[in-house]
């Protein structure tokens, strides 16, 4: 990518999160993300800019780890000028009064206003760019994490392997733990998006269903079908 | 202007009170106006009473017309679609195009769906009963989401352009995600939303990216456009109604939380040369997560693998189950999918047991 291209790109990445961008040009950006190694990486920085800002963390890897503690040097600079007795520049932090409601879920209410996302921290990691770039379902495995009781054969149906490890957070419960931290590969499985699709279809038993769990299934399976 | 909105609360409350003291049911109004109040009154620091909140934020998808792009964003994927929504206080219209993969539009009309595959020239007419589910299963006498969700206010953020309150769902054990909802201000419709782990990271995000309020949607249009099927071969979902108990299986230890809520016989369709395979779905639900149990018949081919899977917030499971009809030894295969973390899958895979 030439700098000309790069500038370009990055400048489309903003818009989109900014929420600045309308049909073509925004399904254009949705594809360079999508398409574009470089494209996602911006994506990421500015989504581990974000959650810096607002939660002063981030989940993520060593490199982001790095890219935190730079940042972070950065913002201390900037919120020391702040803080100078003369310097009025910067929003204040805005919350409702009283609103301490959340103080028990360790979250930091001192946030920003921001049309964009707020605690946002996909890990999109570069192995993954074919993957996304053949805009197909892809269900990440756990090669050595299997149901109880059982091993995991990843022969047979595997079809991408190597740095294609998706970070998707483990969750509880002994066999997650274990298998948390081994290396994924993703897989195709029709079976297992007809059984998906009949899921979304009937299993969709949730308050949160209307309207935002229905958009979200229409929306998520353009890529599942 | 404080002491209004407290007035506003308290009369709310004491409607909902004197209904639920009296046995009855809350009209879904008086909910989700004391929904309306738990926020508007600011000073929350007294956590939201959920199913108040989650009837108001039904009411306001019942109330407005909007035209907005939606973005769905997991590990490695993003999808976006186009939005038209249109009410008229008792029917719902819903248009979505995707803008992401293969071209696709769906139509919803209250709990009727059609899926159009422009590419295939093929559509999927579907009912989606759990569509109509929604809000009964709040409003009835048990329902149990309170005692495994607590809802929290966490703020106030802009969302597209629109001023929205955080409202966080936390869950209470490990056997569920929690969520973070951001819902507009003046109405309570979910412009975004956030499935997190039971650390608290985020799994999935599905939000406006940019929303159009009151747009002018004309819902004759879209039931025209829901209607015409010309040059489509339409097809619909081969299943019938059925019992786990008549299937031959138990849960022979419930999950916490988690209520049966209705099960299906359907053949599952694996795509052109695969075949197709009958399979018993089993739907189970806590009010936020649902899941599915999937039991069909072993087949050495298609099953070759047993393992977690993950994709977003969507977990599966897959298991081999071995028994003996009489002398004779008999496998099943089980899938168990659902918005849950894997240690619920799990507690389902091991306490589903073949009736004897």
């Amino acid at each position: 990518m030439t700098n000309v291209e790069d500038l370009k790109n990055r400048a489309q990445v903003s818009d989109l999160m900014d929420g600045r961008l309308r049909g073509g040009a925004f399904a254009q950006a949705v594809d360079l993300v999508n398409a574009n190694s470089e494209a996602r990486a911006a994506w990421h920085a500015n989504h581990v800019i974000g959650d810096v800002l607002r939660f002063g963390d981030a989940a993520g890897d060593a490199a982001d780890a790095q890219f935190v503690d730079r940042f972070r040097t950065r913002l201390a600079q900037v919120d020391a000028k702040r803080s100078e007795p003369s310097g009025t520049m910067g929003r204040q932090p805005r919350k409702l009064s009283g609103s301490t409601a959340t103080a028990d879920f360790g979250l930091d209410h001192h946030r920003p206003d921001s049309a964009n996302d707020s605690n946002f921290r996909w890990k999109i990691l570069a192995g993954a760019a074919s993957l996304a770039a053949v805009a197909a379902i892809g269900w990440g495995v756990w090669l050595n994490g299997g149901a109880p009781g059982s091993s995991v054969d990843a022969g047979g149906q595997l079809a991408q392997t190597g740095a294609a490890a998706v970070s998707v957070a483990a969750s509880g419960g002994a066999a997650v733990s274990a298998a948390g931290t081994e290396p994924q590969v993703m897989i195709r499985d029709p079976h297992l998006d007809a059984l998906l699709a009949a899921h979304k279809q009937f299993g969709g038993t949730s308050a949160l269903q209307m309207p935002a769990g229905f958009l979200r299934n229409a929306t998520f399976e353009s890529s599942s079908r | 202007m404080r002491l209004k909105c407290l007035l506003m609360m308290a009369v709310c409350s004491l409607v909902v009170g004197a209904a639920m003291a009296q046995g009855a049911t809350p009209s879904p109004a008086a909910a989700a106006a004391a929904g309306a109040a738990a926020l508007e009154g600011k000073t929350t620091e007294r956590p939201i009473n959920i199913s108040d909140w989650l009837m108001r934020m039904h009411e306001a998808s019942r109330k407005r017309a909007y035209v907005g792009t939606f973005v769905v964003s997991s590990a490695n994927t993003m999808s976006s679609a186009r939005i038209w929504h249109v009410c008229d206080g008792e029917q719902q219209m819903e248009r979505v195009e995707t803008l992401t993969g293969a071209p696709r539009s769906t139509f919803r009309r209250n709990d009727q769906v059609i899926t159009f595959n422009p590419e295939s020239k093929t559509a999927l007419a579907e009912k989606r009963e759990s569509l109509g589910l929604f809000p009964n299963m709040l409003l009835a006498p048990d329902s149990s989401i309170a005692q495994y969700y607590a809802a929290k206010h966490a703020g106030v953020e802009r969302v597209a352009g629109i001023e929205s309150d955080i409202v966080q769902l936390v869950a209470r054990d490990s056997l569920r995600f929690g969520y973070r909802v951001w819902s507009e201000r003046k109405t309570g419709l979910v412009v975004k939303l956030q499935t997190l782990d039971t650390d608290g990271r985020v799994l999935e995000q599905a939000a406006f990216s940019e929303l159009q309020l009151d747009a002018p949607v004309s819902m004759s249009k879209l039931v025209q456009m829901m209607a015409n099927v010309e040059g489509y071969k339409v097809s619909r979902p081969d299943l019938v109604k059925t019992t786990a108990l008549a299937e031959g299986w138990v849960l022979k230890a419930p999950v916490a939380g988690f209520k049966p809520m209705s099960c299906y016989k359907r053949v599952v369709n694996s795509g052109e040369g695969a075949g197709a395979e009958s399979a018993m779905q089993w739907i189970f639900s806590d009010g936020l997560a649902s899941v599915s149990l999937f039991v069909e018949g072993f087949d050495r081919q298609r099953h070759a693998q047993e393992g977690l899977m993950t994709l977003g917030a969507t977990k599966s499971l897959t298991r081999r189950y071995s028994d003996k009809l009489g002398d004779k030894p008999v496998d099943w295969w089980l899938t168990v999918v659902g918005e849950v973390p894997v240690q619920t899958l799990t507690s389902f895979a091991l306490g589903l047991e073949r009736k004897r």
